[in-house]
């Protein structure tokens, strides 16, 4: 073979090169293109000339090679993708016909990110090599990538739906979103930008929010490619319902708040039924919300606390002035008597007292489910608010409050606390509301448009503050105990013998 | 496709009624999603096929493969069945990768200028490379496996755009003459000639490697090594 017959090969693999008549009569015999006269002239041809055969053969053979032609195959994710692509690229058609999965106008910037990535594969002509396509593809998939924990654990659309209708749900988020704890914005802002611009947006960010999406991006790409087949199919699936913003902005929230609750429970939560699904939603939102609030009230200052706690106490004595006024002689003698002691009663008692005052019906001011005080023995009979004021006596089964106070004094107790126990009013809150210090004042002041918040605020500082009080009881020698005393208690005490203002100091008592 | 623009009711009819996916297009017409998610599942592996053989380059073929499907969905609604979808497909997908081409700058197309050009320099034909490689230490024809695969490669993408095209309706789509014709917007008769210039430039490429070829000898590779660089 010489040069100039490779150079003729070479001239020959252009479209418009010239072609050898018989040849292309060989080769449309080949490919059953000939007329009935065509292949009679032909194949009497080819039975006469033998090299006619040869050159039909090496025609033959080259083509057949083509069979170890390596032949791609479309990557798992092509489907999902195309179907979200299309669905969105429906939603900002001017076309008036649309895909019946493409109605909800939130969609939107899905819908640029599809154009946007249209119009790229239009003008590939701005594309400089595989790198930047592979580069734009990533920004294209980015969003995905930033909802990542949403595609893949709350993919269940009627549990979605069911949640966004839920009112507890609501207030949770409302309070999530006040206070920061689900934060989306980083999403919200790479929803909004398009396929073009989503590379300056990146460049623009703080460092930390980039490391944020550069993390999750690197998480995204070790997902096996089946998961991310998955992915894939349910953002495509999610993209072609009526409602997909409200969706996916319940599936980012419902899968951070998932993310929060220990193993046990999100798997008891995966496998319950519908009525336990409900009931242990119920419970753990509202669990949730105690959560975030009482981090907030674990930053007070040990002023804070006294305050709150003085003002709780402040507030109890109205309540119990109020039936001292309207109550039976009887009555009024059990909270004079009451008074005097608790005057000199350990200040885990007086917390104790407060804590049952306010009790709630869901248990708190203490934080626990049922209103078993700290510290009671687990043996002992549960404390009954709602006893019977005839029953005088406590129990002989009823073992003293730890730290000895005496049984009379733990009845009385009990007989004020049946007649005033109940939640904070709406008045004493904002009795409590005006004693608080600025800072925390403003903290219930970023709340006013959630009025759950601001209560759930106090209740959790009134909680803290007993709590706190509770654990440390404040002066305990008998000096501290008198210095700790109203100037108005004190000139009184200071009226009486040194042996009676020691008993009155002491009280009834007993260390443990 | 202004075939398929300005369609007879008895053509649209006789396609509905003998082409299945035609029904499905319909149906997508129709705002069927589920017809649409068929159709992409039908003919995604064959875009992307066509794609790494006639596209600018094989790590863009999915892309265009959704490029394609993406304008088949937004031209649904102007839909009419006025040839098989197949063909109506394919029309779409070498629009998208010539214009992908031409985007690129790439042309794979080697006119006579260039082949001119790539005697000066033999590296800018792959299958010249391929060919030093492989027939340098052992007897052409005993070239196997992936190495005979890229071997095949090389000399298709060595081939002319529309020779490509036509080659890959014709050999992996089974389309008849009359079906590349109208997919490619060409007379039948140059639908005959493309294939026949890429079934002659696929014997001169391929002849060292076919088993029981009497061309193939040493000395033809040398010769084309010569001539190549």
């Amino acid at each position: 073979m010489s040069q100039d017959k490779t150079r003729t090969s070479q001239v020959g693999f252009q479209d418009d090169s010239p072609v050898d008549e018989l040849d292309e009569q060989l080769v449309a015999y080949l490919d059953g293109e000939l007329s009935r006269e065509e292949l009679r002239a032909l194949e009497k041809r080819l039975g006469a000339e033998p090299a006619l055969r040869d050159r039909l053969r090496d025609l033959q053979n080259g083509w057949e090679m083509l069979d170890d032609l390596p032949l791609a195959a479309s990557s798992g994710s092509l489907l999902e993708t195309t179907i979200l692509m299309a669905a969105v690229d429906g939603e900002v058609s001017s076309n008036p016909s649309r895909l019946k999965f493409s109605k909800n106008k939130f969609y939107r910037f899905f819908a640029v990110v599809a154009v946007t990535v249209a119009s790229f594969l239009l003008g590939l002509a701005a594309t400089k090599g595989r790198d930047y396509i592979r580069y734009r593809n990533q920004l294209r998939d980015l969003p995905i990538a930033m909802h990542l924990d949403a595609y893949l654990h709350a993919s269940d659309l009627d549990l979605m739906r069911n949640l966004a209708e839920m009112q507890q749900w609501k207030e949770a988020n409302e309070i999530a979103d006040t206070l920061g704890e689900w934060n989306f914005h980083l999403a919200d802002q790479l929803d909004a930008t398009s396929l073009d611009s989503r590379q300056a947006c990146l460049v623009m960010l703080p460092t930390e929010d980039q490391k944020t999406v550069s993390a999750k991006w690197e998480r995204f790409e070790k997902i096996s490619p089946d998961d991310r087949r998955e992915i894939y199919h349910v953002a495509a699936f999610v993209a072609t319902q009526e409602d997909p913003r409200m969706l996916l902005k319940t599936m980012d929230r419902f899968a951070a708040w998932r993310e929060s609750l220990p193993a046990s429970e999100r798997d008891f939560f995966a496998s319950g039924t519908d009525a336990q699904r409900q009931e242990f939603l119920q419970k753990e939102l509202k669990r949730t919300t105690q959560k975030w609030t009482r981090e907030r009230g674990a930053n007070l200052s040990d002023d804070d606390v006294k305050t709150i706690y003085d003002a709780m106490r402040q507030i109890a004595k109205f309540r119990i002035d109020a039936i001292r006024q309207s109550g039976s002689p009887a009555l009024r003698v059990v909270i004079t008597t009451f008074e005097m002691a608790n005057q000199s009663m350990d200040a885990r008692f007086q917390a104790y007292f407060l804590r049952r005052l306010f009790e709630r019906p869901d248990g708190r001011t203490d934080g626990r489910p049922e209103g078993r005080p700290e510290g009671r023995p687990e043996s002992g009979p549960p404390w009954r608010p709602n006893e019977s004021p005839d029953s005088q006596q406590p129990s002989p089964r009823t073992p003293p409050f730890p730290g000895g106070i005496a049984q009379n004094v733990f009845a009385n107790a009990r007989l004020i606390i049946d007649q005033v126990q109940g939640p904070l009013r709406d008045d004493e809150l904002y009795l409590l509301e005006s004693t608080l210090p600025q800072k925390l004042t403003e903290i219930i002041e970023e709340t006013s448009g959630i009025p759950i918040l601001r209560e759930e605020f106090l209740l959790s500082w009134i909680d803290e503050s007993i709590k706190r009080t509770q654990s440390n009881p404040g002066p305990q020698t008998i000096v501290e105990r008198y210095n700790e005393l109203a100037p108005k208690d004190r000139e009184q005490m200071d009226l009486l013998p040194p042996e009676r203002m020691l008993r009155a100091i002491q009280g009834d008592r007993r260390r443990p | 496709m202004g075939t398929v623009l300005s369609v007879t009711p008895s053509t649209a009819m006789r396609y509905q009624q003998s082409d299945p996916d035609v029904r499905l297009m319909l149906r997508v017409r129709e705002d069927d999603a589920g017809a649409f998610e068929e159709l992409v599942r039908r003919y995604q592996d064959r875009l992307v096929r066509l794609f790494h053989h006639i596209g600018p380059s094989p790590e863009v073929a999915e892309d265009l493969t959704q490029d394609v499907f993406l304008r088949v969905y937004r031209s649904r609604a102007r839909y009419e069945a006025g040839a098989k979808f197949s063909t109506w497909l394919f029309t779409i997908a070498g629009n998208v990768a010539r214009n992908a081409a031409r985007s690129q700058g790439r042309r794979r197309e080697v006119t006579e200028v260039d082949a001119r050009k790539s005697t000066d320099d033999s590296r800018s034909n792959l299958i010249a490379g391929i060919a030093l490689d492989a027939s340098s230490l052992m007897p052409a024809r005993l070239v196997e496996g992936e190495e005979r695969a890229e071997v095949v490669r090389a000399a298709v993408q060595s081939l002319g755009e529309r020779q490509r095209m036509a080659l890959m309706l014709s050999r992996f789509e089974n389309m008849s003459y009359m079906e590349i014709a109208e997919a490619m917007d060409l007379t039948t008769k140059a639908v005959k000639s493309l294939l026949s210039r890429a079934r002659v430039n696929l014997k001169e490429l391929l002849a060292d490697y076919i088993v029981g070829s009497d061309k193939a000898s040493t000395s033809d590779v040398e010769d084309l090594e010569e001539g190549l660089e």
